[in-house]
């Protein structure tokens, strides 16, 4: 692992940048839309009006499964990612993987062209060396070469279909699947409990308690989206759900749940021990402290008086025995759960196959490898020398978005299409099938998977198109171009999910006891930023803050306080994480409420493929640690203070909130809010009076109850505002441009740590203290009652933002759009730019302004019309995204309008309401059952 | 001020004999100077400081202020800080001039002409500033009123567009006021010239000065209206720079005492500076005749007084941060004694409050070392204040999540350190050129003084 | 003949002294030129020297900038161009007090400068007093009475006033 920092590696990035967009900035001036007929989304007018965005319905994968998504393009450029409501996975909102695939479209680090070795090369160059590879006879297909097959989790049938068809031409093909990010745990639990292969899929907006044992539901992932609506559907004083979280480091449940227990990861059995016994099974006495135990007791208790609306779920480094128990748990408590066939058909787990590659490999068992969108030399941990023998192989070629490590290894690097210029399609994790139509005509020569695959198998058709249509054909019957249209226009496919198992589960015989407590256990988990390492090389995700450290560009080694006590390390000092003979260092985060003993680090970061400049170096590789791959659990690991120095980069210093958090992040209980009654708008006090209110009176309010702090909204808002990239050098100097941050709040409270999360965008004063000290009107009120920033007319005495209470404003301190290092993104982002929001320049300040372009789009929308904007029709793009409808947006003007009837309740609050400045974006007190909190 | 005239004291030394010595002296640097290697090295350093200066700025052109230690908390920095420490001063010399003037000050005549141009240097480095600190400084007469095509005025509730017009007035008017005491000065070089051109030279600037009765009883007029001018003027412009934090709502900024606070501070830098200048005429052009142990001795008194003052503006704010109980502004105040900034406070509160009070002991008044060095203290602690005001606020107002701290970079101390050289500059080329002491009023007083 | 007669004196009090003495003898002086101004010394001139209306020059200047300052503020802020800023009245009149209290101290000094070169009679950088080398000290330690050499004799001067020496000027 490179380190950090060594002769400013900062100055390679620009440079390679520098290159990286000029290549670019060519290919992106052929934007058009693919030459295959591709369905508008609803209601669009057909055909395309120019300036005018068309929505399109696809689909994009996270770890293998789908989730159908809008995607927004002007003048046939795809410039944004919205949800698509009918997916179950994505339920109109947006996730910050989905928003920032967007980026990666245009990344001019991608794959380009063929590379044979350091030759650039062609694709037919790559078929004769492929054939003369596998010794097949131009004349008959079939042959005996040994071909390994590298790929993630393949769900979608058309990529099945390509495996099998290759299967048929090579019988002796050996296909490795593996996917970092992996439910091996939970799927041999499943077979524990059932015999058979189940993937779970707890209804979540049907469970009135929820028990979270060491499991991240909430948390990035696959599934995010869809958990995290039905949560919010439970969030609020009425039917709330009661979240009990039982977890070693914070996550974003943790932050989420009522009652949160923090407990080292070996001890999490017990209190499923404790919950077991209340409901009549007795697995012996859990080993628990008192307080522990009183937690698991309260837990169990209302999960046993919860029938048929109670939970318990385990996570995904807890051993099979536990998830075993949770199925019999939730049987026992009817539990809404549904039992679905698995997806993904492969019976082997994810760490063995990695592993079983490795051999394989070494042993010379594979004669030519085909590594098809996965980066095992990255991936598996140093123990497997996975390079050694992936160099090894006879032949070797790999199909990537990016030159990774793995393309570095391999003798072919095959750029692959990004699904936003693919055809194909996907399954979601309950089965949803859905279709990916691409919205531009491939960038640079490249294949989809599908393409590729029927490549190697020789098959008769070879477009995607053309795949796709013939794997649904036969599926579709009937009138299939009606079907077709039909599918592609809702980004579903009807009645695709698998139907439910009737499964009850076995009563499990026993539960190893916890086994003995070690010095230090690191807890490895996937980074809510780069996930598993994929996103490493999209600036937009390096730059998204870590919702709980807001640590950007990096990663750290997360301790509890008595550990670094111990160990004489202070918050931002750097640390030495040695893991059997392996040391790898970060910059420590010292954070309160996490159980003793526990090392947290995230997976995704540390990537060292020279070629990639932007992620190259960034952070610490900890995915290498440990024997077996992808292990979320190292026992026996030591930390001390290093005497290398990893800068730790965040956009908030303190969040441990010297007092004042009370009246900043305002927490309520039930019973609390029961006696509280709704408030009144307060009149103005002025001397002057305020200015009557024009046609709309724009305003915002945001649920903290709700939010996750899942990010969605500010990589959303950073698409629709094209708002720039400034870069860790930038980032150390305490500059960053996010309109919208989340502050998150920890803050003690009933014995435990409180955290939340509150969004903060431009709070639009009505009284705005930013408007009269700006001596050039730059800062002014429109008559919707807007604080908006004229760009033009700024000339950067910065006295807004220094007057501003709620710091919300950004400054240009270079010219980051542009010119300035990331900027040199410019060339081929201008394609992926919100043509109608104006790029900002060097010395001008800029700040949320609701998204005005969606406004004035839909003012004018109800002018065609003659009508006024109706409630719900005009949605900010941060509102757009929120998987928890967290964020509301609407009309004071009338009286009806969600944000006014949100302004009259009980929960509702102003940010520093003491200083009079009338904001026009409000909040909803965050909510806790009661005030015991663990 | 604090001196009470004193008809039997003597601002003149014994060693003048007559009153076309005096001529003599003041002339001398102009008409016959002596170059010395000290002239020229201060010249040479100060020279090179202002390239230093020029280079700066043509960095901070090409590149954005992004090379500025600013964040997006602190998006204000060195530059204001520096604005306001030089424009306080340059409230001393017109303020001494007029003041002085008007409370029939005889030490006045020794000190009002340099000190009014250290005012105009000062006054033109401050105006500097708030230009370099613009995002787009090309864009800096929109906040002047003219007719554009923008059909745009300046918005004239901010605290800038005050700043323009007050510190503009002040330049302006100082400069008049400076130049209608030069003219009889301007006539004594005319008529003492040897060489031609150098006579039509002052001749020109002179305007025909004959010191005619006719010339005195309006010029002394219309001199002394000018000082009773100068004095709301010069009140007013600091209390305008003042409201750039005073008329926000920001911890720390917005307190009514901050008007008097800043004119008093300003007066107190501007005095120091007044005598760190005079201590190097006296030394540098011999004016050990005209600048006096005494004049030390009565600038002493005041910084004395001002120090004073100064203290009790810091525990007011100290008081109110604590009685008014807000908790922000409570905890600014302890901020300021325990955070990062804490040592520079601390030598704020050391060099502007504590040293100062040796000068109630006549042994430090009356030592011209000794009130040198502490002015010199007193200004490095002014600036302390100034870019502490500056940053505490902006380090620690009202949401934590945005708490952030300043680190200076190179160039925010390369353009300190120019302005610092530039002025030292322009001073030099100044000693050089016209009278740095008022001979015609040196004259009066030595005649008063000496019966003639 | 025409012209001018110059008396030099070396103090303050012998020029006072001279000029009252020159006045009581019914022979005025018609002005003084001095390295500074004498207290006193208009009552012994011949025509007296007017006292200056220069204060009131820019009293009204003052008054008139700061109507003018304040003019601007209102048309531009109320009538030209009226903006939300932050919720202020539009005629925001405490935070329009500052500018013209700048306007009016500006135009108080500039019409004053002006209003002194013009009593003055400045600039004026040729003038028949000039002629006399003496008049090169009066501007540092000398001070010269100025008589008409029309109705005064240098004769006359030199008995009456004790002078250190009469100087004639032919105009």
């Amino acid at each position: 692992m490179p380190p950090l920092t060594r002769r400013g590696p900062g100055l390679d990035r620009r440079l390679l940048l520098k290159l990286a967009a000029a290549a670019a900035a060519v290919s992106t001036t052929r934007c058009s839309p693919p030459d295959d007929e591709i369905i508008p989304y609803v209601d669009m007018p057909e055909g395309m009006v120019a300036g005018e965005p068309m929505r399109f319905a696809t689909t994009l994968s996270l770890s293998g499964y789908g989730r159908g998504f809008i995607a927004i393009a002007v003048d046939g450029r795809p410039i944004k990612i919205e949800g698509n409501p009918r997916h179950p996975y994505s339920l109109g909102a947006t996730d910050v993987f989905a928003e920032a695939e967007i980026l990666s479209l245009y990344d001019p680090g991608r794959s380009s062209v063929v590379h044979h070795g350091e030759q650039i090369a062609t694709w037919e160059d790559f078929a004769a060396g492929w054939e003369q590879a596998v010794g097949a006879r131009p004349d008959d297909a079939a042959s005996d070469a040994a071909v390994g097959l590298v790929t993630g989790r393949v769900v979608s049938p058309t990529t099945l279909g390509r495996i099998e068809a290759l299967r048929r031409r090579f019988p002796a093909l050996r296909q490795y699947r593996y996917e970092p990010v992996n439910d091996d745990m939970a799927r041999a639990g499943a077979k524990l409990a059932f015999g058979r292969l189940v993937a779970a899929a707890p209804r979540w907006d049907e469970a009135d308690v929820v028990l979270t044992l060491d499991a991240d539901p909430l948390g990035h992932g696959p599934e995010q989206l869809h958990i995290a609506r039905g949560f919010a559907a439970r969030r609020g004083a009425e039917h709330r759900q009661q979240l009990h979280a039982v977890e070693p480091a914070w996550t974003l449940t943790g932050a989420a749940a009522d009652f949160r227990l923090p407990l080292a990861p070996r001890q999490m059995g017990e209190v499923a021990r404790a919950v077991a016994r209340r409901l009549g099974l007795d697995l012996g006495d859990p080993v628990l402290s008192d307080p522990q135990r009183a937690f698991a007791e309260r837990a169990a208790e209302a999960l046993a008086t919860a029938q048929g609306r109670a939970l318990a779920m385990a996570g995904d480094g807890q051993p099979p025995e536990l998830h075993a128990l949770c199925h019999w748990i939730n049987g026992r408590l009817h539990a809404p759960v549904d039992y679905l066939p698995p997806v993904d058909p492969v019976e082997a787990g994810h760490a063995d196959e990695l592993q079983a590659l490795a051999e394989d490999l070494r042993a010379g068992r594979v004669a030519a490898l085909v590594i098809v969108d996965a980066n095992p030399v990255y991936d598996a941990p140093d123990a497997l020398r996975m390079a050694e023998a992936v160099a090894a192989a006879p032949f070797s070629a790999h199909l990537g978005l990016y030159p990774d490590e793995t393309a570095q290894h391999c003798q072919w690097r095959l750029p692959l299409s990004h699904p936003l210029e693919s055809w194909g399609d996907a399954r979601a994790a309950d089965g949803t099938a859905s279709l990916v139509q691409p919205l531009i005509r491939r960038l640079y020569d490249t294949r989809t998977c599908d393409e590729f695959l029927a490549l190697l198998a020789l098959s008769a058709v070879r477009d995607a198109y053309g795949l796709t249509r013939e794997t649904w054909a036969s599926w579709a019957g009937g009138d299939f171009a009606t079907w077709w249209r039909t599918a592609l226009h809702d980004g579903v496919i009807a009645d695709s999910r698998a139907a439910p198992l009737a499964l009850s589960p076995a009563r499990p015989t026993g539960l190893p006891p916890p086994d003995a407590p070690h010095a230090l256990t690191v807890v490895l988990s996937p980074d809510p930023g780069v996930w598993d390492g994929r996103f490493a090389a999209n600036p937009w995700l390096q730059e998204c803050p870590h919702p709980l450290t807001k640590q950007v560009w990096g990663n750290a080694v997360r301790l509890a306080p008595g550990d670094a006590a111990r160990a004489g390390i202070a918050d931002e000092d750097t640390v030495d994480l040695v893991v059997n003979g392996a040391t790898l260092s970060g910059p420590a985060v010292v954070t309160e409420a996490q159980a003793d003993g526990v090392v947290a680090v995230g997976w995704g970061q540390g990537r060292f493929s020279p070629a990639m400049p932007i992620a190259h170096g960034v952070g610490t590789r900890f995915v290498g640690l440990g024997a077996r791959p992808f292990s979320r659990l190292l026992a026996g690991a030591e930390i001390k203070k290093s005497d290398r120095s990893i800068p730790f980069r965040s956009t908030q210093s303190h969040t441990r909130l010297s007092g004042r958090s009370e009246a900043l992040f305002q927490l309520a209980t039930l019973a609390e809010l029961a006696t509280s009654r709704p408030e009144r708008e307060p009149a103005p006090p002025s001397m002057l009076g305020i200015p009557p209110r024009g046609d709309y009176a724009w305003a915002m309010v945001i649920d903290t109850d709700a939010c996750i702090g899942c990010n969605a909204c500010v990589v959303a808002c950073q698409a629709e505002n094209n708002v720039p990239i400034v870069g860790p050098e930038e980032i150390s100097q305490g500059r960053d441009m996010h309109w919208l941050r989340v502050d998150v709040y920890a803050r003690p409270q009933g014995g435990a740590m409180r955290t939340g999360f509150q969004p903060v965008p431009c709070m639009h004063c009505e009284l705005a203290p930013c408007e009269p000290v700006c001596p050039v009107e730059a800062s002014v009120h429109d008559h919707e009652g807007l604080n908006v920033q004229v760009y033009n007319r700024c000339i950067g005495t910065r006295f807004c933002e220094a007057n501003c209470p709620y710091k919300v404003r950004r400054f240009n301190w270079f010219a980051y759009a542009d010119g300035q290092a990331y900027g040199d993104f410019a060339p081929a982002l201008k394609a992926q730019h919100n043509p109608d929001v104006s790029a900002r320049g060097r010395g001008v300040m800029e700040k949320c302004n609701y998204c005005l372009q969606r406004i004035s789009r839909a003012r004018r929308a109800a002018e065609k019309e003659d009508r006024q904007v109706a409630e719900g029709e005009m949605v900010t793009a941060c509102q757009a995204a929120c998987p928890t409808r967290a964020i509301h947006f609407g009309d004071l003007n009338s009286e009806t309008s969600d944000v006014s009837r949100l302004r009259r309740a009980p929960r509702h609050y102003r940010l520093l309401e003491e200083l009079n400045t009338r904001p026009r974006t409000t909040y909803l007190k965050r909510l806790y059952v009661s005030d015991a909190a663990s | 001020m604090s001196v009470a005239p004193d008809i039997e004291r003597r601002w003149i030394a014994p060693s003048i004999e007559s009153r076309e010595q005096i001529d003599a002296i003041i002339a001398a640097p102009i008409l016959a100077p002596r170059h010395t290697w000290r002239w020229w090295l201060t010249l040479a350093v100060s020279g090179g400081l202002t390239l230093l200066m020029i280079v700066t700025v043509t960095w901070l052109f090409g590149h954005g202020i992004g090379i500025f230690g600013n964040n997006t908390t602190i998006v204000w920095g060195f530059p204001i800080a520096n604005y306001v420490w030089w424009l306080g001063i340059g409230h001393a010399g017109t303020l001494i001039s007029a003041l002085l003037l008007l409370t029939r000050q005889k030490w006045r005549a020794s000190l009002n002409r340099f000190a009014e141009t250290m005012t105009l240097f000062a006054a033109s480095m401050a105006g500097l500033f708030p230009i370099f600190h613009l995002g787009r400084p090309y864009y800096l007469y929109w906040i002047i009123p003219y007719p554009n095509v923008q059909g745009l005025w300046p918005q004239w509730r901010s605290a800038l567009v005050w700043d323009f017009w007050a510190v503009g007035t002040y330049i302006t008017f100082s400069t008049l006021f400076w130049y209608v005491g030069l003219v009889p000065d301007l006539a004594m070089l005319r008529d003492r010239a040897a060489r031609r051109g150098v006579r039509r030279l002052y001749g020109a600037f002179a305007l025909g000065w004959r010191g005619s009765a006719r010339h005195w009883e309006v010029y002394e007029r219309f001199y002394r209206y000018m000082a009773a001018l100068a004095v709301p003027l010069v009140v007013s412009v600091h209390s305008i720079v003042s409201l750039d934090f005073a008329a926000s709502l920001e911890p720390g900024w917005a307190d009514t005492i901050y008007p008097p606070y800043f004119v008093v501070g300003a007066l107190y830098s501007g005095f120091a500076m007044v005598v760190v200048i005079a201590a190097v005429l006296r030394w540098a052009c011999s004016f050990e005749a005209f600048i006096t142990v005494q004049h030390f001795e009565a600038i002493g008194k005041v910084l004395l007084t001002a120090s004073v003052i100064m203290g009790v503006s810091y525990a007011t704010e100290w008081f109110w941060g604590w009685y008014g109980g807000e908790r922000t502004e409570r905890h600014l105040v302890t901020f300021l004694f325990t955070g990062p900034y804490a040592p520079l406070y601390y030598g704020q509160l050391l060099f502007n409050v504590l040293a100062p009070q040796l000068l109630w002991l006549p042994r430090f008044r009356q030592s011209i070392l000794a009130v040198t060095v502490l002015s010199i203290l007193i200004n490095v602690g002014m600036w302390l204040e100034r870019i502490l005001i500056v940053w505490a606020t902006l380090s620690r107002d009202y949401l934590p999540s945005a708490w952030r701290i300043f680190l200076p970079t190179f160039w925010d101390w390369a353009l300190l350190a120019g302005s610092l050289g530039a002025f030292t500059f322009l001073f030099m080329i100044f000693a050089r050129v016209l009278p740095a002491l008022p001979a015609y009023e040196l004259g009066k007083t030595w005649a008063e003084e000496n019966g003639a | 003949m025409t012209g001018f007669l110059l008396a030099e004196y070396h103090t303050t009090h012998e020029t006072l002294a001279a000029a009252a003495k020159a006045a009581e003898a019914g022979m005025p002086a018609i002005d003084v030129l001095s390295p500074n101004a004498l207290e006193g010394i208009a009552a012994h001139l011949a025509p007296r020297p007017p006292k200056a209306p220069i204060g009131w020059v820019m009293v009204i200047a003052g008054g008139l900038g700061a109507l003018l300052g304040y003019g601007m503020q209102w048309y531009s802020a109320v009538i030209d161009y009226p903006i939300n800023s932050g919720g202020r009245g539009l005629n925001s009149w405490p935070a329009f007090l500052l500018v013209p209290y700048e306007t009016a101290i500006l135009s108080a000094a500039v019409v004053g400068l002006l209003g002194w070169l013009w009593l003055c009679g400045l600039p004026r950088p040729h003038h028949a007093l000039f002629a006399a080398a003496v008049v090169e000290r009066a501007s540092q330690d000398r001070f010269l009475l100025v008589f008409n050499a029309r109705d005064r004799s240098k004769a006359q001067i030199e008995h009456r006033l004790q002078p250190h020496a009469v100087y004639e000027i032919d105009a």
